[in-house]
């Protein structure tokens, strides 16, 4: 057997290079190039196409931590990262507690997957048409007599507040299939013995499910960290276009895009767009270390 | 045995993909080696959609303008986004010939190199009309179409913005409007006394947000006012800033808007004003036409100057949307000989009454919803461009001090004190 | 990379602990608070789901009023279906081209994407050099890099490309091919990554037996490894298909002419003009026409999806 698996590692050690070639010189010339060509624009003041780039080196950084908008879009990306993330992953928690044994649980669980198959734009369309000020959501809440409760729901106090919530609802179903597919894998009778033992649901969580899929949940926080950090297009849907979104909806992706296309009325400006790109992957590197650190699992290969 | 790696089972998915592409390839060539030597081509790329009035008479000038001389004007109806398109395009070479410009956006495409002085077809004469261009156009026109660089655009529509109201529901508006501020906030009042509720505001949109101080600001200060707090700190010492400010926070605190005015979906709030939901809306020359197909049968939509202020500016507005020549059109003289054909009082008349919007030509009658902005330009004394210029002039820091600090003020948040004082600090640590 | 086994040990120990720790009182409490928090939460996913299909609900309902029933009514039936929302949508606002341009540009792209990642997430995943892990750090950190920080260089290069092509090669160039080759350069870390784990879930024992059989590799690849990785393949394949068709970004940035964009932009500016048309109805029926395809394809592939990450696609 030794030699034979020996012989299968000589033949595939031949096709290596050939195999991985085209994906690695298109990942590395096409992808990775230009992300490095964005660092060198970063020091550049550049108004975009057409006229020239100047060197002006950490000009752009500089400008980034005086400037109250970027340092408030800044802000409000980390607290969709961490505040959005603990809600994503609680919810994700309690459903993995008791959906192994729910009733319709294959049917709840695709059900929960769809918001994030549908594009942010329809959605963000179709919600903030409800969470208009005499949109339906008021209408319902004083119609059942919560009259007290109707809001100014996209107005700058609560706009960033609905557009949490809209990521937790649109997300959770992914990191629940991710989730449940690994509590899947557990087998049966461990729960059984466990029940046999008295553990009730939470303890059963608590000392089978959870350790079982660390993994799994390492991989999920990376990729909830990843597609967190480029929020972007549920705020344009949410705010529309017709201004700039409000300062207090901004997250760091949208205050790239305003400087890239200048906003509603404005100049481009390329430089600090691509300065804001390589803070957004200096802040994706530094939580995906630190998230690894913190869940120390070897499953993951970031 | 490397050489087979792309047989076998991925064979059908790199057919696929090749199909696919191929597909899309066959569809989207049309527009390719049109090259016509007998007659020049002009490219045109417009902001307007088809299907809306501009769109519609713009090609009915195109087509009469081919018809009589055998020109070929390839046209992209691109919609509001077209300003990246161009300058995108204009950066590789690819630029059109002529594209739709504002008045405020003049030097943006200048500094991509995207704007020919055009100053020189004022001497020119209109086909048919048989006047010069010049001698149609207002020179508060003609200087509103300008920047440093000269005359950039030759407009198609003025623009200004004002205050607008239901001429069936307030008749006794359209001849006496409020003529002061505090004339204006006791009119609401008393709308608000009965029952009613006097603005509509879709305070998502900071811009119109800011139509409120802009207004104030030029009324208490004169025309520069609002320019000056961009340029320096030093312009927020300007006793007319606090004053128009407090004016701004009294008007807020009078809670004369719509319940949650500041979360508005746009355009909600301007089609409950259609609705008359509500009794006013600050606005600029368009909301008529946008909102058209929303007001309810037998509204009258008309616009009233933003009213004065004890021994402040009367000054006028005026904004301009027009053609601009790219100056590295091949065949600058075709495009000037287009633009004249299309600037005939034919199509100037239907801009009026059609688009129902300001024309840029003084013999061309305002929509009666407009003539009252039409009477004060032609009488103004002064004028300034829309948001005193200092949209454009400023742009990073009027989207990023200016207009989320007013929000603030404008959504009572914070004081007039505390506006001034904070606009003048963040002014001042900006870049 | 092993489950079963070594997994094993620290939940029996931890069963072991949680049956002696706790006396019988106390826990009988603890454990009605247990049947009362899984009730409540069995309840709110009930809501949940309740949530999602209303709001489809109506959305596809109001894609069939008049404006005026948009605002009057906004829960109840139209009184005629405005089927006309969805005729005017697709000729008149462009959807149906949209819709054309969005169904080859993802088709291509996705396709060449995973002929592209395929053979090589699978000897990233079999082969025992040290390189490899290396290639497959060097892989992830592509998907760390946010899209966005490609825009300005990759509208440079769409646009010499399209110069080059036009001038040197073809005589044409199409921005949607521009596009296509950009979605499939985005979409190859991610699909690389998804892949290359998925490989290494696979048994190693078939290969192993073809090769004694005499099999070599390309064959064990084609003819072995592709069809026991179909669910995987799946997987990746869908997942490219759904990020691909609601991207909106690029579609924006790198082609030029509107009556080539995809959906999403379609729908963008749908929206970005309502307030000069006004046409309620009719963007509600362009949410419907962008987001129906997704919810077919997850009607036929949504299984397969819970089936392959249940094999370890994602672990």
């Amino acid at each position: 057997m030794a030699r034979s698996v020996g012989g299968v590692r000589g033949e595939r050690d031949r096709i290596y290079v050939p195999y991985l070639l085209p994906a690695l010189l298109i990942y590395t010339f096409l992808f990775i190039a230009p992300a490095a060509v964005t660092i060198w624009y970063s020091f550049t003041k550049w108004q975009g196409l057409g006229t020239t780039a100047h060197y002006n080196g950490l000009a752009n950084y500089r400008a980034m931590l005086s400037n109250s908008v970027f340092l408030t879009a800044f802000r409000n990306t980390l607290i969709l990262v961490v505040v959005g993330g603990a809600f994503v992953f609680a919810l994700t928690f309690l459903t993995m507690v008791v959906m192994r044994e729910m009733r319709g649980r294959s049917f709840v669980r695709s059900m929960l997957f769809v918001p994030c198959i549908l594009s942010p734009i329809a959605i963000g369309t179709a919600v903030g048409f409800l969470l208009n000020p005499d949109g339906a959501l008021n209408q319902v809440l004083s119609d059942v007599g919560l009259h007290s409760l109707t809001r100014g729901w996209l107005g700058p106090d609560l706009i960033f507040k609905c557009i949490i919530a809209a990521v937790v609802w649109i997300s959770t179903g992914f990191y629940v299939a991710i989730m449940m597919s690994r509590v899947d894998a557990i087998p049966e009778d461990l729960y059984e013995t466990a029940r046999l033992a008295g553990a009730n649901r939470l303890e059963q969580f608590r000392y089978i499910t959870f350790p079982l899929t660390r993994d799994a949940l390492s991989t999920g926080a990376v990729l909830w960290v990843i597609g967190a950090v480029k929020t972007f297009e549920i705020v344009i849907a949410f705010t529309g276009t017709a201004g700039n979104p409000p300062i207090q909806a901004r997250s760091a992706a949208v205050e790239q895009y305003l400087a890239v296309t200048g906003g509603v009325s404005g100049t481009p400006e390329l430089g600090s767009a691509a300065a804001i790109g390589v803070v957004m992957f200096l802040l994706t590197a530094v939580l995906v270390v630190a998230l690894r650190r913190l869940l120390r699992s070897e499953a993951v290969e970031l | 045995m490397p050489r087979s790696i792309r047989g076998r089972l991925p064979r059908a998915g790199v057919w696929l993909a090749l199909a696919a592409t191929m597909a899309v390839g066959a569809c989207g060539t049309k527009e390719t080696g049109t090259k016509a030597p007998t007659h020049p081509t002009i490219t045109y790329w417009s902001s307007w959609r088809v299907g809306e009035p501009q769109q519609k008479i713009f090609a009915d000038g195109i087509a009469a303008y081919e018809k009589a001389t055998g020109v070929t004007v390839n046209v992209r109806w691109l919609g509001r986004d077209y300003g990246t398109s161009v300058k995108d395009a204009g950066a590789v070479g690819k630029g059109p010939d002529i594209f739709d410009d504002t008045s405020d956006h003049i030097s943006d495409f200048r500094s991509h190199g995207l704007v020919l002085d055009v100053g020189s077809m004022m001497d020119m004469t209109i086909p048919n009309d048989n006047v010069k261009l010049g001698s149609v156009l207002p020179t508060a026109v003609q200087k509103a179409s300008s920047d440093a660089g000269g005359l950039g655009l030759i407009p198609f529509t003025l623009g200004s913005s004002g205050i607008w109201f239901d001429a069936a529901t307030h008749p006794e508006w359209a001849a006496d409007p409020p003529a002061t501020f505090d004339d204006l906030l006791a009119t609401a009042e008393k709308i608000k006394a009965a029952g009613g509720v006097p603005f509509a505001q879709d305070g998502s949109v900071d811009g119109y947000n800011a139509y409120w101080i802009y207004w104030l600001l030029v009324r208490h200060g004169g025309p520069g006012t609002l320019a000056a707090l961009g340029k320096s700190p030093a312009g927020w010492d300007n006793p007319a800033v606090l004053a128009a400010a407090q004016d701004d926070e009294r008007l807020v605190k009078a809670g004369l808007f719509e319940p949650d005015y500041m979360a508005t979906k746009y355009p909600a709030a301007q089609n409950q004003w259609a609705q008359r939901k509500e009794a006013m809306n600050i606005n600029g020359t368009w909301l008529n036409s946008e909102t058209a197909p929303d007001q309810v049968s037998g509204f009258q939509a008309q616009m009233f100057q933003f009213p004065t202020v004890p021994g402040g500016s009367d000054s006028a507005e005026v904004g301009t949307e027009g053609w601009s020549i790219n100056p590295k059109s091949p065949n600058v003289a075709d495009d000037e000989q287009f633009l004249l054909f299309m600037m005939q009082k034919q199509y100037m008349t239907r801009i009026s009454t059609e688009a129902l919007n300001m024309s840029p030509r003084s013999d061309v009658p305002a929509p009666p919803m407009l003539a009252a902005a039409q009477k004060a330009i032609l009488a103004a004394t002064s004028v300034q461009p829309t948001d005193d210029n200092a949209s454009n002039l400023y742009s990073g820091w009027w989207n990023d001090v200016f207009l989320p600090l007013d929000n603030q003020l404008f959504a009572g948040k914070i004081t007039a004190e505390q506006f001034v004082s904070m606009g003048k600090s963040q002014t001042a640590s900006y870049k | 990379m092993n489950p079963s086994t070594d997994d094993l040990a620290p939940a029996g120990t931890g069963r072991a602990r949680a049956a002696k720790r706790r006396p019988a009182p106390a826990k009988r409490a603890i454990d009605r608070l247990d049947g009362l928090l899984s009730g409540a939460v069995k309840t709110g996913l009930w809501v949940w789901v309740a949530m999602l299909v209303v709001l489809t609900v109506w959305v596809v309902v109001t894609s069939l009023k008049t404006n005026g029933e948009v605002f009057t009514d906004p829960f109840g039936l139209p009184k005629s279906p405005q089927w006309r929302n969805y005729r005017l949508a697709w000729s008149v606002s462009g959807f149906g081209q949209a819709a054309f341009s969005s169904v080859t540009v993802v088709a291509a792209s996705a396709l060449l994407t995973m002929v592209i990642a395929t053979p090589a997430a699978y000897v990233l995943a079999r082969v025992n050099r040290r390189s490899a892990d290396r290639v497959i750090t060097y892989f992830a950190i592509g998907m760390g890099i946010p899209a966005q920080a490609l825009v300005v260089p990759f509208f440079l290069m769409s646009n010499d490309l399209s110069t080059f092509m036009t001038e040197w090669v073809t005589g044409w160039w199409d921005d949607r091919i521009s596009l296509a080759l950009i979605y499939v350069v985005l979409s190859l870390p991610f699909t690389v990554y998804l892949l290359t784990m998925y490989f290494r879930s696979l048994p190693t024992e078939i290969e192993e037996a073809a090769a004694v059989d005499g099999a070599g590799p390309t064959r064990t690849f084609v003819e072995i490894m592709v069809p026991l990785a179909r669910h995987g393949l799946v997987t990746a394949l869908v997942l490219n298909i759904v990020a691909l068709w609601n991207e909106t970004l690029f579609v924006l940035i790198v082609v030029g002419d509107p009556q080539q964009r995809t959906l999403p932009a379609a729908l963008l500016e749908l929206y970005n003009t309502m307030q000069y048309t006004s046409n309620w109805g009719g963007l509600f029926a362009g949410i419907v026409i962008l987001v129906m395809p997704m919810i077919l394809l997850y009607l036929w592939a949504g299984r397969r999806i819970v089936q392959a990450m249940t094999q370890g696609a994602i672990k």
